[in-house]
């Protein structure tokens, strides 16, 4: 599966094979580092699902909530929150696009304060919380009760994922 | 600004922390809603974390509702300052026009601080039930 995400103005119907979802995004909250197409800034978020022959069952949830948290403006959170970052929602997808597997069940998705995305799962006897720092940047913390594992860490999207193999079984 | 963690507010003392429905999550460890470890850092803009000291609420005869007059899909959760203060936060007064009960809880929030704190909360006004 590949997530292509340009930046996007429309929210389009339920996801299939190929199906494409286009998110309302403000072109103001694109900034600098907003995707260009043709010369031009893209105002399309778009996920785009190939070559996929079984549809993950965390994918339309955690799209449709993401679409949602796009919505938000600055102050929602009776203070000083920032809205929700196109770049922060595309990074992580791109990173659930390259841990998750098919059966692995939707996170909790929430926005931050600081204009980032965070996902959760508390299942299993285990939490799992995935936060966006940047658009490349994420921290993850998890904690085991059973096995007492519990632990924090930075990572990019370059460094080797497979830690996270054993983790998502855990909470799946 | 210098925070002073303030003695008059006992550790028995109840805190109250306004949760948009949006950082409300369903924990099935627990088998119960509660507010992701995101609704309890300091302040976008630098400021520490607001909390509504409930003792001067219920002075005033303003109870959980009043605490979130004027918002909407907003919950309503609770923490004692001792559960705060073992955390290795303090608390301080920080009266506004609007809002004479508001205090501050201060200290570093590291992750595994405001995950404590999001397990610990209390609703006093719970979100609707949502199970993703």
């Amino acid at each position: 599966m590949t997530a292509l995400l340009p930046y996007s103005g429309i929210m389009a119907g339920s996801i299939t094979d190929r199906e494409v979802w286009r998110v309302p995004v403000a072109s103001d909250r694109l900034g600098s580092e907003a995707l260009s197409e043709g010369g031009r800034p893209s105002q399309e978020l778009r996920i785009t699902i190939e070559n996929e022959s079984e549809i993950p069952v965390w994918l339309e949830p955690t799209a449709r909530k993401l679409v949602e948290l796009l919505k938000l403006e600055s102050g929602w959170d009776s203070y000083s929150a920032k809205p929700i970052s196109p770049h922060h929602v595309e990074g992580m997808f791109e990173l659930l696009c390259e841990i998750l597997e098919a059966h692995t069940p939707p996170p909790s998705v929430v926005p931050t304060t600081r204009g980032g995305i965070q996902v959760e799962w508390h299942r299993n006897g285990a939490d799992l919380e995935i936060e966006t720092l940047s658009r490349y940047r994420f921290q993850v913390s998890f904690e085991d009760r059973t096995s007492r594992e519990e632990w924090e860490k930075e990572l990019s999207i370059d460094d080797d994922l497979r830690f996270f193999r054993p983790i998502i079984q855990r909470i799946s | 600004m210098q925070y002073v963690d303030d003695p008059t507010v006992l550790d028995l003392d109840f805190l109250w922390r306004r949760i948009p429905w949006v950082w409300c999550i369903f924990d099935e460890n627990m088998g119960a809603m509660r507010p992701t470890s995101q609704a309890f850092h300091d302040s976008e803009n630098g400021h520490p974390m607001s909390v509504l000291l409930a003792k001067v609420m219920l002075e005033k005869g303003r109870g959980s509702n009043d605490a979130l007059q004027g918002l909407e899909r907003f919950a309503l959760a609770s923490l004692t300052a001792r559960s705060v203060r073992d955390l290795k936060q303090g608390i301080a007064r920080d009266p506004l026009l609007e809002e004479p009960a508001h205090a501050v809880v201060f200290g570093e929030k590291k992750k595994s601080v405001s995950k404590k704190m999001a397990k610990l909360a209390q609703w006093l006004v719970p979100p609707p039930l949502r199970k993703s």
